[in-house]
């Protein structure tokens, strides 16, 4: 057994002693992640400064036999940085640099706790921008959204994280270094960039990215539609899709998280009575924009909106977008607790998705509050609580598992963007079948095979042990048969009990 | 004739169903049977040699379109489904799945899944990789695994689709695909810009610095003309009123450049793109590079001074947003299809790009590995491959790394 004081000493060896941080006092601060539900203290906090500290860290905790696990920002919501076994985490934080920026072939170099806005900040000068915008991105880290596989509101058009991260450089739970994906074609062999992005830190650690970058588009427009039926809101999106339109982003919110955002700092003024609005927005060529955004009015109107306005403004546009973007934060305004849940379901069944939430909602007594990605299908259902009241966690807990269950029954997912970590974690039970939760744990035996790094989330263990298949033997005699056949011979069902 | 890359005889296994492949996958593994899972066997020319195999396992007559939800831009699809028939079903609702990599009519959605292949229209929408959303799979011991989800975003669990996309049948055979949807572009325009490679090189730039939206960016040269001459497509899949705005530009861009220009639409923009599809076809040699596309045109230089000094018939097509192109040759001597793999790979690797062969005939594949070095992510290839498939029962030794 390594002594704490030797853990420590070895670890300020290799990342320098104000970088490891070890008093219980100051260890709070990592007790939980954007999921409170859960807390637990890791053992140290080490911030490397480059891949080699990450790889050294790694390593010599690995050849002791010490838990560990990645951290970015810490915003994660389903507990992907909690320090269930009372990890060392290794923080991120320090390697926030844009390393190099290729703006003739789209590319960007990061380590991986430069966090998503600075990025574009740093690129918008020259009119480029990186184009995943999880609502977190003001605090959230490239290396988290990696690890989250993070969405936004605008992977309609231009896509989730993993369709923009290219290649890493990735340490591996024995602190072996490898590179992962092309920055250009395609990574020779299997796609282990693949595999990686939305591994949420079970794997191993991503220490320097390469994303795409996009130019801005030459123009935007933004529209709000309020609608009085949430049916009428949901056709238009299908209608809209159904055009042959992709807006860069449709948003939907209902008028629990209307009220909700009202009464934070983004006053909209949304009417009492509307039970739903969207927020749709179109970019591309300023030539032909204006028209997108007129058939989009038009539709609306089709759809018995009750009024649709294209903002005038970036400063109406932006005001818009702060709304939506500050709903989950705005929820504390109306409900003293809440969870956000991240169920996907096929886009045509919203209609009837949310009144199944409405009533899930009626029999558990408990509010919810609808806000998502409507073009996705994404919902995030935020059920309202109080958990001074004793059991209301608990109800809460179980109503959004119920609610992904709703989910998982109209053919969708569980989680879209928030991840599984340790909260959804034995939902994934509901949407897999053993077999298939055992060829997840097959992948990360490959990777991790003692699981040392992040173990306990994202896959739960199998509910029985699957048995471990023997090595074939191999029939010469049949080999004979078969290399005799000559002919091309359909086979009709071998009895696949044999 | 069967293309296995194996001198022995095999047996040709066509499953009609998931449950037929599940029940000839388990025998085999119990067996110690080796299997290779085929679509059309288009692209099998690809490949390493490899071990012998007992079965060839013919996806053909798994070749229905399962589910298509034209409102969630879903479709889900057995392997054997040709690109040419699905397209059929996805056009008569205005949608399409972008992919239109240069192969025979005759090839697979399986096998376009399997090998990760990719054409023009990547530039915009991306590769397989970007599509897939989910699959089902049957594993070397005969269990069904399903991977991803059939909705657009999916985040549950380790994304194995992207495993399997790209695995050329060495970790399990796909038994169904799904993909999401782009609705048909309501208008098709493709501007055609002729002139040097020096020329193109330039409006390249232009481009790539621009708002433009190009949904296909395909620099070529052909068997035809004088080495020399290139020809730049740019496609536009925006609304009409954009993509004249897009054919302006690069029309006053070609003017300053003194480059002529030509305008394709609708139908005759798709023609003419098919018809440069079917071009690729027939070929000797197939090679593929990928690098930085900043330097497409040092690695096209390099093409055209081979054919010269060899005197080989050459034909190059570049996506010179991406910085992929693909090389053609005809009439070349396998001695010098293996020096000239070799060749560009010295080259493409110094600026960090690949080089793998698409298509050539055993003689070289024996030769000259068709996939190249695998860097350092290859020590995760076998121990996956371990996981999956210990007995190697899969396609053994035809993939990158000998897996
Ligand atoms: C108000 C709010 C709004 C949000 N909105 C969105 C949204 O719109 N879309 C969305 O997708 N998410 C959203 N999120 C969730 C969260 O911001 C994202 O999941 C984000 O990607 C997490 O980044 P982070 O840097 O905070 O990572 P952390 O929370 O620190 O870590 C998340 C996971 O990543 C792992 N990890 C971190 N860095 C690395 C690395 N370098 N290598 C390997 N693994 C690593 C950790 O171990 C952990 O499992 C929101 C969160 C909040 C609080």
């Amino acid at each position: 057994m390594t002594s704490p004081v030797e853990l420590v000493r070895a670890m300020k060896e290799i990342v320098g002693e104000q970088h490891v941080i070890h008093e219980q006092n100051k260890l709070h601060v990592f007790s939980c992640d954007g999921y409170v539900a859960r807390q637990a203290l890791p053992r140290a906090v080490v911030s490397p400064a480059n891949t080699e500290e990450v790889a050294a860290v790694v390593k010599w905790l690995h050849e002791h036999q010490i838990p560990f696990l990645p951290r970015g920002a810490g915003t994660g919501l389903s507990g992907g940085a909690i320090a269930l076994n009372n990890e060392v985490v290794i923080s991120l934080a320090r390697m926030n640099q844009l390393l190099s920026v290729d703006f003739e072939n789209l590319r960007a170099v990061v380590q991986p706790g430069l966090v998503n806005l600075t990025l574009t900040k740093q690129i918008t000068g020259d009119g480029y921008y990186y184009a995943p915008d999880p609502s977190s991105q003001s605090v959230c880290t490239i290396g988290g959204n990696l690890a989250e596989n993070a969405g936004g509101s605008h992977c309609l058009k231009y896509g989730v994280t993993t369709n923009h991260i290219v290649a890493a450089k990735f340490v591996l739970p024995d602190g072996e270094v490898i590179d992962v994906g092309q920055p250009y074609g395609d990574a020779v062999g299997y796609d282990i960039l693949g595999l990686v992005v939305g591994s949420e830190g079970t794997l191993g650690i991503a220490t320097e990215i390469t994303v795409k970058i996009l130019k801005k588009p030459q123009a935007v427009q933004t529209a709000l539609a309020m609608f009085d039926r949430v049916e009428d809101a949901s056709n238009t999106v299908s209608a809209i899709i159904g055009t042959g339109i992709i807006p860069a982003a449709i948003e939907m919110m209902d008028q629990l998280a209307m009220q909700a955002v009202d009464k934070s700092n983004f006053h909209v003024g949304y009417p009492p009575d509307i039970e739903a609005v969207l927020l749709i927005e179109v970019d591309g060529l300023a030539a032909g924009v204006e028209e997108d955004a007129e058939r989009v009015v038009e539709i609306c109107r089709q759809n018995h909106v009750r009024t649709v306005k294209i903002a005038e403004s970036t400063d109406e546009r932006a005001l818009w977008w702060s709304s939506r973007k500050m709903a989950f934060g705005a929820t504390g305004r109306i409900s003293p607790d809440y969870i956000v849940q991240d169920g996907v379901i096929p886009r045509s069944r919203l209609t009837e998705v949310l009144q199944r939430i409405t009533e899930i909602s009626r029999e558990s007594g408990l509010r919810i509050a609808n806000v998502f990605h409507a073009g996705d299908g994404n919902l995030h259902p935020l059920i309202c609580y109080d958990s001074r009241v004793p059991g209301e966690t608990e109800k809460a807990i179980r109503v959004g598992s119920e609610v992904l269950h709703v989910c998982v029954d109209v053919g969708g997912t569980i989680t879209g963007e928030h991840g599984v970590g340790i909260e959804k974690i034995e939902d994934m039970r509901y949407q897999f079948r053993d077999e298939e939760i055992e060829a997840q744990i097959a992948i990360r035996r490959a990777f991790n095979p003692n699981d040392l790094c992040n173990a306990g989330k994202l896959i739960p263990e199998p509910a029985r042990c699957v048995e471990v298949k023997q090595a074939r033997r191999i029939i010469e005699q049949n080999v004979e048969v078969f290399s005799g056949f000559q002919e091309q011979t359909a086979v009709t069902a071998p009895d696949s009990t044999s | 004739m069967l293309q296995t890359g194996s001198d022995y005889p095999a047996v040709l296994v066509e499953p009609a169903d998931e449950a037929q492949t599940a029940a000839v996958m388990k025998r085999a593994s119990e067996a110690g049977w080796k299997v290779k899972p085929i679509g059309a066997g288009t692209q099998l020319t690809g490949e390493a040699p490899g071990e012998r195999v007992h079965i060839v396992l013919s996806m053909g007559r798994m070749n229905q379109v399962l589910d298509f939800s034209p409102s969630d831009l879903v479709v889900t699809v057995q392997p054997g489904v040709t690109l040419s028939e699905l397209g059929r079903v996805l056009t008569a609702e205005q949608k399409m799945l972008p992919l239109d990599p240069w192969l025979p009519a005759a090839s697979t959605i399986g096998g376009i899944a399997s090998t990760a292949a990719s054409g023009p229209r990547r530039a915009l929408y991306g590769g397989v990789r970007d599509m897939a959303i989910a699959l089902r799979v049957v594993y070397p011991d005969g269990t069904v695994i399903r991977t991803g989800s059939k909705v657009v975003k999916n985040v549950a669990g380790y994304d194995m689709t992207k495993l399997f996309v790209g695995s050329r049948g060495t970790l399990g055979v796909i038994t169904e695909l799904t993909f999401k949807l782009r609705p048909l572009p309501l208008h098709r325009e493709t501007v055609l810009l002729f002139g040097s490679a020096e020329d193109i090189r330039l409006m390249r730039s232009k481009l790539v610095g621009s708002v433009l939206i190009p949904s296909r960016a395909q620099a070529l040269s052909s068997f035809d003309e004088p080495t020399g001459v290139w020809m730049l497509a740019v496609d536009c899949d925006e609304n009409e009123r954009s993509a004249q705005y897009q054919t302006e530009q690069l029309k006053a861009w070609a003017t300053e450049q003194s480059m002529s220009a030509d305008v394709l639409q609708g139908s005759a923009a798709d023609d003419w793109w098919e018809a440069m599809g079917e071009q690729a076809l027939g070929a000797d040699l197939v090679v593929r590079l990928a690098a930085a596309p900043t330097n497409w045109h040092d690695l096209a230089a390099k093409v055209a001074e081979f054919a010269t000094r060899y005197g080989v018939d050459v034909r190059q097509s570049w996506a010179v947003t991406l910085g992929i192109g693909e090389v053609f040759v005809r009439g070349l001597a396998p001695e010098l299809a293996t020096q000239i793999v070799t060749e560009l790979r010295t080259a493409a690797t110094r600026v960090n790009g690949t080089v793998v062969i698409k298509h050539a005939s055993a003689q070289v594949r024996q030769g000259v590995d068709p996939f190249g070095p695998i860097g350092r992510a290859g020590v995760l290839f076998e121990r996956i491959k371990h996981q999956i498939d210990p007995g190697r029962t899969m396609s053994p030794a035809t993939f990158a790394g000998g897996i």
